[in-house]
């Protein structure tokens, strides 16, 4: 019982940390992005 | 036909009105440790007298009107809105009493604008407040952001009939899971474990920066708070220029953007649906129309010449641009800068960001990404349909958690919402250039009110005139609400002047 409990806790942990993970990177490379486009202009001016 | 209001709908109204005023006062608690934290004793009394008062209204209010009976649809969006009426003036007792604020006016104005996450602030002498008082501020607005109804349904009404009911009023629709409870505690969750996350990151760079360890984690759960709900507050009159850390700026911004998506996108993501991320068409809608209009605002501050290379552009641009799409309003520019540096194009393109603002079912405000892409969509339907031929049929999709068919009844929803919040925009902005303010700033502190943003082109300050606050502060309240609830209290309130005087007559 309390080893079904502990895996249970144990992928819902790997589940929360994979989530949050995948939103900051999505994130990151947004604001990545904005630094390209930023660039960009400087460069062609 | 509408209905007669009898009785027991102010019981069930006040009942559990009551039941969220408690909890605002239970909220209280927090501040008033925070100052007995920093040996503030008289701002720890300011918050025990307010908590004690709160309380009191909250216990007399559902002791009077207890009552058994479900919420029905009126009810609960009665109760949303009639809320945090409530909980905005009882808010503003521990402002008045701390002795910065010049009005009782005012000190609504800020309840609300932090309870509604918009971020303006009318408070004097920021930089000088309690640490209690700072803690309150953000506080509301990291409450807010989650909405005080999911609160109170988390702690005190667990799961009645009509809970779901309420949460919609609240502007929170998305339904994660059967059980109302398990909405509110999921969506606590989340907001928790980023809080956790946040205020350790966020702390870590302030002592990097140079604060007090005893202080930074404090500054950093303020920025977090502030950021993930969308809020836009500060601990200093500054905002984020007074930390001039590039680090503090885009960790903040991860937070802002994060706390502007959809709950239920949160969800499917930490469910496993990892790819919705890129398929959904919030995030598409976001995606498209930040960089887009990032790159005219780079346009703009290329053509004046504003900043000197591509980081102090991206730094204080691009920041600025996403804090307005995400309405958060946090800020690391000075207001003035906006008229002077940023000029009219700049002006106007984040005026129009803040205006579609964030996701739906978020933190954030705005008439939401979800609406701009469903009538998108429903444009481009359109065209399809005329150059198609006439036999054919076009049906238009949308994918949001999966796959929607586009009919003309989710169009007509969204584009109702748009044109009410365009209303209230254009009503703001003509009050505004009544009491003297040019279009430009007129228009874009109006948006900002009405979208929840609480960014300021300088129009917002303790000196504006009393019936600009008021207008602002029905944006902002009718804006975080989207509408529905504000016009049914509206109506409530007619009807149960109209049921009196029949009653009248009747006897």
């Amino acid at each position: 019982m309390e080893e079904r409990t502990r895996t249970k806790r144990m992928t819902s942990f790997r589940r929360d940390l994979l989530g949050m993970l995948t939103e900051v990177a999505f994130v990151g490379s947004l604001i990545g992005l904005g630094f390209l486009i930023s660039w960009l202009f400087f460069m062609g001016r | 036909m509408i209905r007669r209001v009898w009785r027991e709908d102010f019981r069930i109204i006040g009942y559990y009105t009551g039941l969220v005023t408690i909890g605002v006062g239970l909220l209280m608690l927090v501040p008033m440790v925070t100052s007995f934290v920093f040996r503030e004793w008289a701002s720890a009394l300011d918050f025990a007298i307010s908590a004690a008062l709160t309380l009191l209204v909250g216990y007399v209010l559902a002791l009077v009107s207890r009552t058994k009976s479900t919420p029905g649809l009126t009810h609960a969006m009665v109760i949303a809105a009639g809320s945090w009426l409530v909980a905005m003036v009882l808010s503003g007792v521990p402002y008045v009493l701390s002795g910065h604020m010049k009005s009782f006016l005012d000190a609504c104005f800020d309840t609300l604008s932090g309870y509604t996450t918009t971020g303006m602030f009318l408070l004097q002498d920021l930089d000088h407040i309690s640490q209690g008082l700072n803690m309150w501020r953000h506080l509301l607005t990291y409450v807010g952001g989650q909405g005080i109804v999911v609160l109170a349904l988390t702690f005190l009404i667990g799961s009645t009939g009509g809970a779901f009911k309420i949460m919609v009023g609240e502007g929170k629709e998305e339904k994660l899971e059967p059980n109302v409870r398990h909405i509110a505690v999921l969506i606590w969750r989340i907001s928790l474990i980023y809080l956790g996350v946040g205020t350790v990151a966020l702390g870590l760079i302030a002592i990097a920066n140079g604060i007090k360890p005893s202080l930074a984690f404090f500054h950093g759960a303020y920025v977090f708070m502030s950021a993930w709900s969308t809020g836009g507050f500060a601990p200093y009159s500054q905002n984020m220029l007074y930390y001039h850390s590039s680090a503090m700026e885009i960790a903040s911004m991860v937070f802002f953007i994060l706390g502007s998506f959809n709950f239920a996108l949160h969800y499917a993501i930490w469910s496993g649906n990892r790819k919705e991320i890129l398929r959904n068409v919030e995030i598409v809608s976001f995606t498209i129309t930040l960089l887009t209009t990032f790159s005219l605002v780079c346009l703009a501050l290329m053509q004046r010449g504003v900043y000197p290379n591509a980081v102090a552009l991206f730094r204080r641009g691009f920041f600025q641009l996403v804090s307005g799409h995400t309405t958060t309003g946090q800020s690391n520019i000075y207001a003035r800068t906006f008229v002077r540096e940023w000029g009219p194009l700049g002006m106007l393109v984040t005026t129009i960001v803040m205006a579609i603002g964030a996701s739906a079912a978020s933190t954030g405000g705005g008439f939401k990404g979800l609406r701009m892409g469903i009538i998108v969509k429903g444009i481009a339907t359109d065209i399809r349909k005329l150059l198609s031929p006439e036999r054919a049929v076009v049906t238009g999709h949308y994918h949001h958690l999966y796959d929607h068919i586009l009919t003309d009844g989710v169009v007509k929803s969204a584009a109702v919402i748009v044109v009410l919040y365009v209303l209230i925009y254009v009503v703001g902005a003509v009050v505004g250039m009544a009491c003297g303010y040019p279009m430009a700033d007129a228009l874009f502190d109006s948006v900002s009110a009405g979208s929840n943003t609480g960014l300021s082109c300088g129009v917002t300050q303790a000196g504006m005139p009393t019936l600009l606050k008021i207008v602002y502060m029905l944006e902002m309240w009718m804006g975080r609400l989207e509408f529905l609830s504000v016009f049914t209290l509206f109506g409530f309130i007619a009807t149960s002047f109209r049921s009196m005087r029949l009653r009248k007559v009747a006897a």
